[in-house]
């Protein structure tokens, strides 16, 4: 019945992310939304592209103004389309007291600010960020960091805005179709200029203002929105707006689809609604005839980013989190089946929106520091749930749902970044490899995490539940010490899988290298833990804190040896994260501490060797 | 006979001891993590010596300086060290406790892989040679160089167009520091008065202050010379630096000279040969050619970011029959006569190959103890949960 319950409100909750987003009369920008593009060497459709910048510049993925709201795409449309009013809207996200001084504004101003007060400072923002480019990475200060940020994102802003046509342009489609007209008959003319005869000074400054326009274009724009016309998949075809423009100057005759980039644009800024949704719908129609397979992909990762399946996960682990913590609290077993419930259906969209990320990218789960959130997370939570599908004690569920929940938090810190289906680097293209060493050492961390918050669940459960410690709690060391061996094995051959990939590769199997070091790490405190158990050493306490402890070393090995900035593996760089993971590791200690001096040693049994 | 074994069994009984193997872990462990964290101000070579290929070692914690006072130092076991006693544990462990029974067959060979892993690990320490190929296209090679080595060369002209080198690499200098090198083929010997593995070199008119570099002859007049901590970042080179006495054989003084990796070639006339002399990083030559027939460097559509690089090679070895293409790229080299070629850089515009080039006799051990690890592993592991799972499903 409760399992009925669960299904019912799952499935509701999870299919109100297929409603289209509220239109409130404006132009339908979703259409829009899954036309492809190409963005440093990946095909995207343009709402991606807007989430992404919308995110990178604002630091959210839609904009909440005074007195509107839009989505990402909106804004983006306006971005491309109608600049003079996207320049007064306030995107541009400033956290840094020193940064905002430099501009003659305080934090009292506010955090955002628009394209058009910062254009008159660009020149102050980019003498500061090259200064601040000078200094090594890891020795820039906040501010130093904060200029380059705000660089990029002025920079990124001012692409965006050349991408379809230059900033400010009217009547787009006449323009264009204007200088097809005068192309043959300018050049005519510049040839006779050239040859020192008598020629038509209108045409040839007209033909070249209207060219030029276009080189601009094409040298600013951000994105490269023109497919090639076969059907193919080879990138070097694809075109900017510009120079799309250029190629269609031989014959005289503008291509369709220029035809109806152009005339969105005419269509939006006249604000006629169903002109707008007829042109997207054509310019669709043209796209599913001519690119299907581009447009599948590019269609169905807009609707991933609308469904939002991990935030979605979220949610879930923490209603599974609640539901188990209900149960133990008021002990009635219909929460911890409820629980159960939960977690199983999370899983199930974490492992969907796994295998969606997996086909759009073509490649094994794990390709970046914020695809390995979401699978360790995956890994450890699938672990969980195998360990109360055995035990039934609920134990499982609490760690299981713990980790999902930090893990895609995790993650979705890491998204902030930018796009996160980005192209690898040359040094880790090798689908072999990201599936062998980058899954088996990510399930490593898994099982090492899912150990640590076991024994974090027995330490509290112990201290505040009564019945925890009648029941359950005698099975905790055989689940805690089997998830070790578990961790021992996938951390031992991801570390050796990682040797070989490098012995392969650039010829040394192993270079102690920080990534290197830090996997070894957790290979030996795994063994650590295994041979002071099997000679007694330590016992059920130990077992548990060791366990904690445990989150500490494979914390550091995933984000601390990246911290560094030294070797070959550091590719995930990021240094904001420097505090959390501190926070994290004295949190960890701090319930090492309170385990050393609530937990009971029991004293009936003394554990031997098992092993 | 039963005797001795009980008295073998009871005196290894305290090398054996699992106590010691969580100890020896431990210390690994801090050591490893002192050697990542210094890698930021020694540099990987640096801290490859320091800490793991090392017996002892003195790690300066971060962070616990008072002014000028560092008081955090704390001494540590190195690589080599915990590495030798853990091989020893181990070692007692199986002749003093265990016993050669079907179900420790798991536990046997994860430990027989651990140890062929410690000893791969010291023999590709002690064996392995690195050094880098740079061919420009169309160019051919017979050698490669270190990265690290430098070696000081006299190289003169006989019949024309040929050379004769000969090369007296670091280490000897460094070990010969104030005494006197002959060879065969030099018409002079070498006094070594002063080895600096790393030195800063500055003209004398800039530095007016510091001491002349003591040589007599040569560039080295106008220029000071100061010792130089070796660097050890991947990114820098020591500048190997020697001052010389040329001595000819009635003991008649030819000048000091100040030879370094930062100097130019300088040359001198000798007995009717002219030398060209200069310090050089090592030459290691192999027994065939390789010719760089092309290289690409393909980024991703729009972008900078690289996709792949590649090289297309002739290998050329006439004695061995073998002239053919081969392309390297990454994550495939070329292995050929005990060497292996990795693609690693590129320079001047994508027109000259950077080619990693490696000697590792015991590559192949990691692999062996790799699996024997991984198996003993899956046996041990799928043991304890076949018993657990037997254990649930009874009642």
């Amino acid at each position: 019945m409760i399992r009925i319950a669960i299904a019912i409100a799952c499935l509701l909750y999870l299919s109100s992310g297929f409603l289209p987003e509220p239109s409130n009369g404006q132009l339908n920008s979703q259409a829009m939304g899954s036309f492809p593009v190409l963005v440093n060497g990946r095909i995207k459709p343009l709402d991606t592209v807007a989430r992404n910048s919308l995110q990178i510049i604002s630091g959210k993925q839609s904009f909440q103004g005074a007195d509107s709201k839009l989505s990402a795409m909106q804004w983006l449309l306006e971005v491309l389309y109608d600049c003079s009013s996207a320049d007064k809207r306030k995107v541009f996200r400033i956290d840094n007291p020193d940064l905002l001084a430099l501009f003659g504004k305080s934090r009292d101003d506010g955090k955002f600010y628009s394209f058009a007060f910062l254009e008159t400072f660009q020149e102050t923002i980019k003498h500061q960020a090259s200064m601040a480019g000078s200094i090594e990475a890891r020795l820039r200060s906040s501010f130093q960091k904060q200029a380059i940020g705000l660089q990029q994102k002025v920079s990124l802003y001012s692409r965006l805005r050349f991408s379809l046509q230059i900033p400010g342009a009217t009547n787009v489609l006449q323009t264009l179709e204007r200088f097809m007209e005068i192309i043959d008959p300018g050049l005519t003319q510049s040839n006779l200029k050239a040859e020192g005869k008598e020629y038509n000074v209108e045409l040839v400054d007209e033909l070249r203002e209207l060219s030029t326009a276009q080189f601009t274009q094409a040298h600013n724009a951000y994105f490269l929105p023109i497919l090639p016309d076969k059907s193919g998949d080879d990138k070097e075809e694809w075109k900017k707006f510009g120079q799309a423009v250029m190629q269609c100057a031989d014959s005289g005759e503008l291509s369709s689809m220029i035809k109806s980039y152009a005339s969105l644009g005419d269509a939006f800024r006249a604000g006629t609604v169903d002109t707008f949704g007829d042109l997207a719908n054509t310019h669709l129609e043209h796209l599913q005839n001519h690119h299907p397979g581009t447009l599948s992909r590019t269609s169905k990762e807009s609707l991933f980013n609308q469904l939002k399946p991990f935030s979605r996960c979220i949610v879930l682990y923490i209603a599974a989190f609640l539901s188990i913590c209900t149960f133990w609290l008021l002990g009635r077993t219909t929460f911890r089946d409820a629980a159960f419930s939960i977690l199983i259906w999370s899983i199930a969209v974490h492992a969907g929106a796994l295998a969606t990320r997996m086909w759009l990218e073509n490649r094994p789960p794990v390709t970046n520091l914020y695809s390995s959130a979401v699978f360790v997370g995956f890994g450890a939570v699938v672990l969980g749930a195998i360990l109360e599908k055995f035990y039934r004690n609920g134990v499982g569920t609490v760690a299981a749902s713990l980790i999902g929940f930090l893990t895609l938090l995790i993650a979705h810190a890491l998204s902030l970044n930018g796009d996160t289906l980005e192209m690898m680097r040359a040094v880790l293209d090798s689908n072999f490899w990201l599936a062998t060493h980058v899954v088996v050492i990510s399930l490593g961390y898994a099982a090492t995490f899912l150990a640590g918050a076991l024994a974090i669940a027995h330490i509290i459960l112990s201290l505040i539940s009564k019945k925890y410690i009648k029941e359950p709690g005698k099975n905790i060391t055989g689940m805690v010490y089997a998830i070790i061996c578990f961790a021992t094995l996938f951390s031992f051959v991801g570390t050796i899988l990682g040797g070989i990939w490098a012995d392969q590769s650039w010829g040394r199997f192993w270079g102690w290298d920080p990534k290197e070091n830090g996997a070894l790490l957790i290979v030996l405190w795994n063994a650590v833990i295994l041979h002071a158990r099997w000679g007694g050493i330590i016992h059920q306490r130990g077992l548990m804190l060791a366990a904690v402890f445990g989150n500490i070393v494979t914390s550091w090995s995933w984000f601390g040896t990246n911290m560094l900035g030294v070797g070959l593996h550091s590719y995930g760089f990021t240094t904001a994260a420097f505090r959390w993971l501190l926070i994290f590791a004295v949190s960890q200690l701090i319930i090492m501490i309170i385990g050393g001096f609530c937990l009971k040693q029991p004293s009936h049994k003394v554990a031997g060797r098992s092993g | 006979m039963n005797k001795l074994s009980v008295i073998l069994r009871g005196s290894l009984r305290p090398l054996a001891s699992l106590r010691l193997t969580v100890l020896c872990l431990l210390v690994g462990m801090l050591l490893i993590f002192a050697g990542t964290l210094d890698q930021v101000h020694i540099g990987i070579h640096g801290a490859q010596e320091k800490y793991f290929r090392s017996f002892t070692t003195l790690w300066k914690i971060p962070g616990l300086a008072f002014g000028n006072f560092h008081f955090g130092y704390l001494p540590l076991p190195g690589g080599y060290l915990i590495g030798s006693i853990l091989l020893i544990n181990l070692l007692a462990a199986h002749i003093a406790r265990f016993r050669l029974l079907w179900r420790q067959i798991g536990i046997l060979l994860i430990h027989i892989g651990i140890m062929l892993l410690l000893i791969g690990e010291l023999l590709t320490g002690l064996l392995a040679e690195e050094s880098v190929m740079n061919l420009d296209e169309g160019e051919r090679s017979s050698y490669s160089e270190s990265n690290r080595k430098t070696e000081l060369v006299f190289i003169r002209e006989i019949d024309g167009n040929k050379e004769q080198v000969v090369a007296i690499p670091e280490k000897m200098l460094e070990n010969s520091e104030g005494e006197t090198l002959h060879h065969p083929l030099l018409p002079f010997s070498l006094h070594i008065e002063k080895f600096m593995a790393n030195a800063e070199l500055k003209l004398r008119t800039e530095n007016a202050s510091a001491l002349p570099s003591g040589a007599t002859t040569g560039i080295g007049v106008q220029v000071t010379a100061s010792r130089k901590a070796r660097s050890g970042k991947p990114d820098e080179q020591d500048s190997t630096t020697a001052l010389v006495e040329l001595r000819a054989e009635d003991d008649g003084k030819l000048g000091k000279w100040l030879f370094s990796k930062n100097l130019r070639v300088q040359s001198f006339k000798y007995g009717g040969n002219t030398f060209f002399m200069s310090v050089r990083r090592q030459r290691s030559y192999k027994p065939f050619t390789l010719e760089l027939v092309d290289f690409t460097h393909d980024r991703y559509a729009g972008t900078n970011i690289p996709k792949n690089f590649s090289s297309k090679l002739r290998l050329i070895h006439p004695a061995a029959g073998v002239n053919r293409e081969v392309l390297v790229f990454m994550n495939n080299p070329l292995r050929y006569g005990g060497y292996t070629f990795y693609q690693q850089g590129f320079d001047n515009n994508d027109t000259t190959s950077i080619l990693q080039v490696v000697r590792n006799p015991a590559w192949i051990m990691p692999y062996a103890s790799c699996t024997m690890v991984g198996v003993g592993l899956i046996i041990q592991f799928g043991m304890h949960l076949v018993r657990f799972s037997r254990r649930r499903r009874k009642p």
